[in-house]
Order: C-alpha cells, then structure tokens, then sequence
C-alpha cells in the first residue's frame, strides 16, 4: 500500500505539472494565433478566449480528470494504508486540500467554460503537492482523541470543498485584477471572473461554517468544551467573518469587482494561516495539536 | 405660548429625526460590514498574541501573575502595556464585546427591517405589470417572442407549462387582449437569512448564558479505588473502579485510556459507566470528560534535623507523573527554612534511580542544595536532614474535566439552523419570472418574459432554459 500510495503521489505531481504546462503552452499558442491574426486583418473583431478549444486545450482536460484520479488514488491508498480518512496529519490535509482545489477547478471549467480559472487553482495544487510530499511520513499513531473517525472524516470533508471552492474564488479574484487592469483577450472577461469569485464563495461558505461547528462539536466530545480560543481556532473564526463581511460587501453599492476581489485575497490568505496555524502559532505560543 | 408648542414640535421632530438616523445607521449593512471587519481585526490579534487561559483570567491575583512570569517571558517590558489594553485576553475585551454587541442589536434591527420585504416576497409580486416592466432591465433578464402562431391563451399555457415543469409556482390572470403569468419559485428560502441571522442571536446568546449559568472543573482527580465529590451545586460523586492505558509500540504514544467508574447522587448509585477521551459520561446535565492520566507513589519517610535530632516529618509523601517518566513530589517541612523535592522512577529498570529508591533534593534556608540517593531501608543524611524510607505503595489517578452546560443544546441548534439557512438561500436561488402573452390578430401573439434573480445570480441560464424548454412544445419563431 505505502508503494501504491507513493506512486501515485509522484503521478499526482506530475499531472499537475504537466496540466500547467500546457495551458501555458495553450495561452502561448492562442496569444500568438490572435497577433497574427491581428496583424492581418487589424479590422476584424476579436477573438474571445472563450471560442474554441485547441488540442492543447484538449489534452489539458484529459490531465486534469487524469490527475483527479492520481490524487484520489493516492488518497485511497492513504487511507487503506492508515485504516481511516485523512485527518492524521498535515501530510494528509495538504493532499485532500489539493484534491478539493482540483476537483472543484473542474467543475467550475465544466460550469463556467473557462479553464483559466482552473489553472490558477492548479498552481496552489501544485504547492500544497510539493509541501505533501516534503512532510511525507507514514501514517501515526492515532492519539485517542483523533479515534473519532466519522465526525473527523466529516470535517475533513466539509474543508476539503470549502477551502477547494474558496480557492477557485481566489484564483478568480487574482486574474480579474489581472484582467481589471489589462482586459487581455486570452482569459475570460472580467465580470464572468467577477460572478465566478461570488459564486465560489456561496457555494463554500456553508461548508467553511460546517467546517468549523464540526470541529467544535469534536472538540466538545473529545475535551468538554467546543471553544476554547486557541490559536488555530480563532485563526478559522478570523477566516469566517472575512468570507461572511465579503457577502455582504456584495450587497452593498459599489462593492463589486476591484474591491470585492481584495477582500477575497485576504480572506484566502487568512485560510492559509489557519491551515499552517500550526507552523506559525508555534513559536508564539505553547500549541498542541 | 404658541412659540412654546412649535419649540417642542421642533424639538419632538429633531428628537424622531435622531431616533430614526440611529435605527437607519443600527440597521445598515454597512455598519454590519465594518464591525464584522472590526471583529475579525481584533480576534486576529488573539490569534498571534499570548492568550491568558479563562480560568486565571477570572481571578484578578493570578492573572498579574500570569503578566509577570509568563507574558513577561513571552514578550518582554510591552506586557504591562498589553495587559491594560486588555489584548492578552481579547475575547473578554471591550475591544472585542463592544463590536459584538451592537452587531447583535444590528441584526436584530436588520432582520426587523427586512420583515416586510420578505413578506412581499412570500406574497410574491403583482401578476399584472405594465409593458415599459417588460422592456426595461437588463438584456440577460429578458426575452421576447414575437409571432407566435397561436393564441394568446394558448402561448400563455404552453409558458406556464414550461414554468411548471421547472417547478415554478404560476398565477394567471387574463383581460381580453392580454394574458399575465407570475411565476416564481424556492420562495420560502428566502427566510433563509432571515432565519441564519436570527439563529446567530440565539447562539451568542447561548454562548454567554452557558458560560454565566453553567461551571467546569477541567482538573477533577479522582485516585483509583477512591471516591471523589464533584461539587459545584451537586450532590454527585465519583468513584474511579478501575483505571486502564494503553501504548503504541514506541513507548509514549497513548493508544488508549479509560476509566471504568461509578456515580453516586446523594451517596445513591446512579450510573456505571467507561469513560474514554470522546465518550463522556453524561448525567443531569452534569458531563464527565476523560482528561489525562497519572500514577501516585507514596513513599513512607521520616525526616529529622540532625543538629537537634528533633524528627520534622513522618508519614505518606505522594509522588505524581504525569507521563514523563518520573514521579515528583516535594515536601512541605514545618521548619520554612527546608524545601525539598522527592523525585522517583515509573520504570524498575531506571539506570539513576533504582527500583525501591528515589532522589530527595534539599534546599537549605541558606541557599544551599544537595540532592542524594535515599533507598529503602538505609538512613542517608542530605544537607542536615536525615532521611528514612521504609515503605512504599503506589496507585493510578484519572483526572477527567466536569462540566455542566446548560446552554450546549442550543449552541448546536443555533449552528444548524445557520448553516440550514443559508444553504437553502444559496443552492435554491428564489427565481422570479414574468410572462406577458398579448393578442396580435387573429390566431398570433407576442409573448414577452421578464425575469428577476437575487443580488449577484445570473439570469442567463435559467431564461434560457426557459425558452429552451418553451420552444419544445410549439413551432414558434424567435427574433
Ligand atoms: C456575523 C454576523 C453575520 C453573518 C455571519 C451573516 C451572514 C450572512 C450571510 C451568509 C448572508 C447571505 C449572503 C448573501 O445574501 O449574499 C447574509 C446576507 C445578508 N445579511 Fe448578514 N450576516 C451577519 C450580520 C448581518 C447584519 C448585522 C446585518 C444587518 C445589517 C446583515 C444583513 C444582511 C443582509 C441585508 C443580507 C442580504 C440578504 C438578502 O439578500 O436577502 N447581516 N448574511
């Protein structure tokens, strides 16, 4: 199992990398089609990055579905190996956070016909692949408290779509300020990032609220107590109230695009601290867990 | 006299006009905005700096205390600093229960305010609307099908066939020129945020009236074979039958630990049960949680000052561990000018302290410290005291937390209508749809619909599915 599992951790890696190969070879590809054409006929109205696939395109997809199947084998593996979901160590979050960003990149492409999206999210993927794989370690031993293996699974589960979906809004909001500034041809137009930021957070912010009650109903079976302030704890309440104040800066005037994406950087970023809080807490406070 | 009245007209008037600004400003979304931001400012603070635990933060000595050794430690001279501004225990801060509580009242008048729109929404709009509703709007929310080759009626019947089928609820009403349709559908979701907002005024205030209305002993010993009282307004007590941990193959790992106990109300038994970390025992509201664990040594010692020959102790001297591998104790003499400290081994095969001997560390009035070796049975002479072992026994503790909450119930309602909320307000979008069928001659009609989504949702798909779906059953033509 450990063998299977590592294969197809690699596998996962390179469909990854290869996935953002070639899209950076289709965007090359398309760039260069559009300046040729526009060279030729400098009247004609342009091409939109929506209209058409290539065959880079193509087998880009092909990769990304191939490469949901490595990391959920790898994933599978895992948990044969381990005899529980994967909620054991950051090795195992990391790997199911890569899977939700992937997962959900595809159905946002698949919804919104747009891979650009996608592929932002795949570069956070690869990231938390590469930090898998240097905290890599066979599975531990479970202390009592982590014995919980439905309620624990659960939780995971809600995290992996919440910060899988929250990502892709992420990744939306980082090129509508690309595109707010440039309006390039080759990504899709600026609203429809706009919609697919908004739409990625309403999708994940039930999860990320049933992320966090689950943990706290955990917490209250494991210790007697569902909130206890520590730090990881209020870095998830940090993150929540970030999401919940960019809903509703989405129903006040004038906080759409610029703005509303700001906001959606840093609320992803406060998603980043709560799921490394144990790294960054540490060494401010006496942290267990 | 007359100059007195419009004074206080005037005055009534002002004092209305101020009432009805705070409530607009109490009311707004914007201000729900900047307190949510201003909340999640200050908690991250709590979330980088050094938290006092609850329990010192209540006792006013403890906590100085706590600022002295432990923040001092942590963050050097700005701890006097921080702790008057109250940043070492933010979420008992004004800096944190201001923000909070006029977000409470903001929702509450937020959701009062909205009770009228959201009645109309359950109402549902007029079905008749003027033409100009029909054309105005943005072009994504609206559609017109000119020419179609039936009557108005029959075009109105085959859209509502079509709203039908897509699960709207349809009205009709019809003059002789014109037939109206409204349709619209997942209305009722959209108390989802009304009933998401109120529930988290129910779960703040299940959270502060838990906290004032219920207690906790995170630190209940209770010694194997003994009983202990759990206090509190209780007559509960518990007794601790057997005691059992487990190890992963490395030594230190706990696998497993659990305590078979049983509870006594008013001396009565009430409950056997195992607790185990994640399965408490629940009795009346009051819980038992499994904590941790330790092991007591009880050596019997005499001590006696060799100067003067007078004995100083006699009697038990209770060693603890707590899973590092020693047992520690000290001993508390009568003459202030001693302290010392009895450190033993959980492991017989201990290279520096053997079995049957432990290290007894004396520290003299004067400054002075020696530790040495007492084993069983052999007098040894440490620092001017001298030392007797003559018996040992030892046994295990359980330390479980107990703690009532009344309130907890409500914590993961609250939470469940939140999240029951605002799912059905996200993945069931209200939709609102209107039709207009209008007679153009004889057996033609022009057939134009209107749609409205909430904030943010497109109208695209679901007016194009709806034609789509319109299409299906007639040969209209579409412009
Ligand atoms: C921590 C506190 C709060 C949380 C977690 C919260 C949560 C939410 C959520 C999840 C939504 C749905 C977002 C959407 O419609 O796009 C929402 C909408 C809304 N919230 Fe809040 N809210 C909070 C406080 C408030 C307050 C204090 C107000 C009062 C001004 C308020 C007013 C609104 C309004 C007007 C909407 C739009 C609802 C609609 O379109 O029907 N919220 N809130």
């Amino acid at each position: 199992m450990a063998g299977l599992e590592n294969l197809f951790l690699w596998l996962s890696l390179a469909g990854i990398v290869v996935t953002i190969i070639l899209a950076i070879m289709e965007f090359l590809a398309r760039r260069k089609a559009m300046l040729a054409l526009a060279k030729k006929e400098p009247a004609s109205p342009p091409q939109t990055a929506a209209a058409g696939r290539n065959s880079l395109g193509i087998a880009g997809d092909a990769l990304t579905i191939l490469t949901i199947l490595f990391i959920s084998l790898t994933l599978v593996f895992r948990g044969i190996l381990a005899g529980h979901g994967p909620f054991s160590d950051m090795y195992e979050f990391a790997l199911a956070f890569a899977w939700g960003i992937v997962v959900m990149g595809a159905i946002f492409q698949w919804r919104y016909k747009t891979a650009a999206v996608k592929n932002a999210g795949f570069i956070i993927a690869l990231l938390l692949l590469i930090f898998a794989i240097v905290e890599h370690t066979s599975p531990p031993p479970l202390v009592p408290a982590l014995q919980q293996s439905t309620l624990l699974s659960v939780h995971v589960a809600s995290g992996v779509v919440a910060y899988g979906t929250l990502t892709i809004g992420f990744g939306a909001a980082i090129l509508f300020l690309i595109q707010n500034r440039r309006n390039s041809l080759w990504l899709p137009d600026k609203e429809v990032l706009d919609k697919i930021s908004y739409q990625a957070v309403v999708i994940g912010f039930p999860f990320l609220t049933l992320l966090i009650v689950l943990g706290a109903l955990w917490a209250d079976i494991a210790w007697g107590k569902y909130w206890s302030w520590d730090p990881k704890e209020t870095a998830s309440l940090v993150t929540w109230l970030l999401y919940a104040a960019y809903l509703h800066a989405r129903v006040m005037r004038g906080w759409r695009g610029r703005r509303a994406a700001i906001l959606l950087i840093v609320s992803f970023a406060a998603i980043l601290l709560t799921f490394f809080g144990n790294y960054i807490f540490t060494g401010l406070h006496t942290y267990n867990g | 006299m007359n100059t007195q009245q419009d004074n206080d007209i005037q005055s009534a008037n002002r004092f209305s006009r101020a009432i009805g600004w705070l409530w607009h400003l109490l009311g707004s979304v914007k201000l729900a905005f900047i307190l949510i931001l201003i909340i999640a400012a200050v908690s991250l603070i709590g979330a980088f700096l050094i938290q006092v635990p609850l329990e010192t933060a209540r006792d006013p000595q403890a906590y100085a205390a706590w600022v002295q050794n432990v923040a001092t430690a942590k963050v050097g001279g700005s701890a006097s600093l921080l702790y008057h501004l109250q940043l070492f225990n933010v979420s008992g801060s004004l800096w944190f229960l201001c923000p909070g509580v006029l977000l409470m009242l903001n929702i509450l008048i937020c959701s009062l305010n909205r009770w009228n729109s959201i009645q109309r929404a359950l109402r549902g709009g007029a079905v008749k609307q003027q033409d100009s509703f029909f054309t105005g709007g943005s072009a994504d929310a609206r559609k017109e099908i000119t020419s179609v080759p039936l009557s108005q009626t029959e075009a109105a019947q085959l859209l509502e066939t079509a709203l039908r089928r897509r699960h709207y609820r349809v009205r009709v009403e019809a003059d002789s020129e014109n037939t109206y349709i409204a349709a619209d559908k997942n209305r009722y979701f959209r108390l989802g945020t009304f009933v998401s907002h109120l529930s988290l005024i129910l779960f703040v205030l299940a959270f502060v009236f838990g906290g004032l209305m219920g207690w906790r002993n995170t630190d209940f010993e209770v010694n194997e074979g003994a009983t202990a009282d759990v206090g509190h307004d209780t007559n509960l007590s518990l007794r601790l039958d057997s005691f059992v941990a487990e190890y992963y193959a490395d030594g230190v790992t706990p696998k497993d630990y659990r305590s078979q106990v049983t509870l006594y109300d008013n001396g009565q038994e009430v409950k056997e049960a195992l607790v185990r970390v994640n399965y408490p025992l629940s009795y009346q509201g009051v819980s038992f949680y499994q904590s941790s664990f330790g092991a007591t040594l009880i050596i019997q010692m005499q001590v006696s000052q060799i100067d003067t020959s007078t004995t100083l102790y006699e009697g038990g001297v209770t060693l603890k561990s707590m899973g590092s591998g020693y047992y520690v104790g000290n001993l508390d003499l009568p003459d202030q000018n001693y302290t010392v400290y009895v450190i033993g081994s959980t492991n017989a095969m201990d290279p520096m302290i053997p079995a049957e001997s432990v290290y007894a560390d004396v520290v003299g009035g004067d400054g002075s410290e020696v530790y040495d070796l007492v084993q069983k049975g052999i007098p040894i002479s440490i620092n001017g005291l001298e030392f007797t072992y003559s018996d040992d026994s030892t046994s295990q503790y359980s330390v479980f937390q107990v703690s009532r909450d009344p309130t907890n119930m409500l914590i993961w309602i609250a939470s469940g209508l939140f999240i029951l909320g605002i799912s059905l307000f996200f993945y069931f979008p209200r939709r609102q749809v209107w039709g207009l069928s209008q007679r153009q001659g004889e057996g033609n009609s022009r057939l134009l619909i209107r749609t409205i989504a909430p904030h943010n949702f497109s109208n695209t798909s679901e007016i194009e599915a709806l034609t789509k779906d319109f299409g299906k059953d007639s040969p209209v033509q579409r412009r």
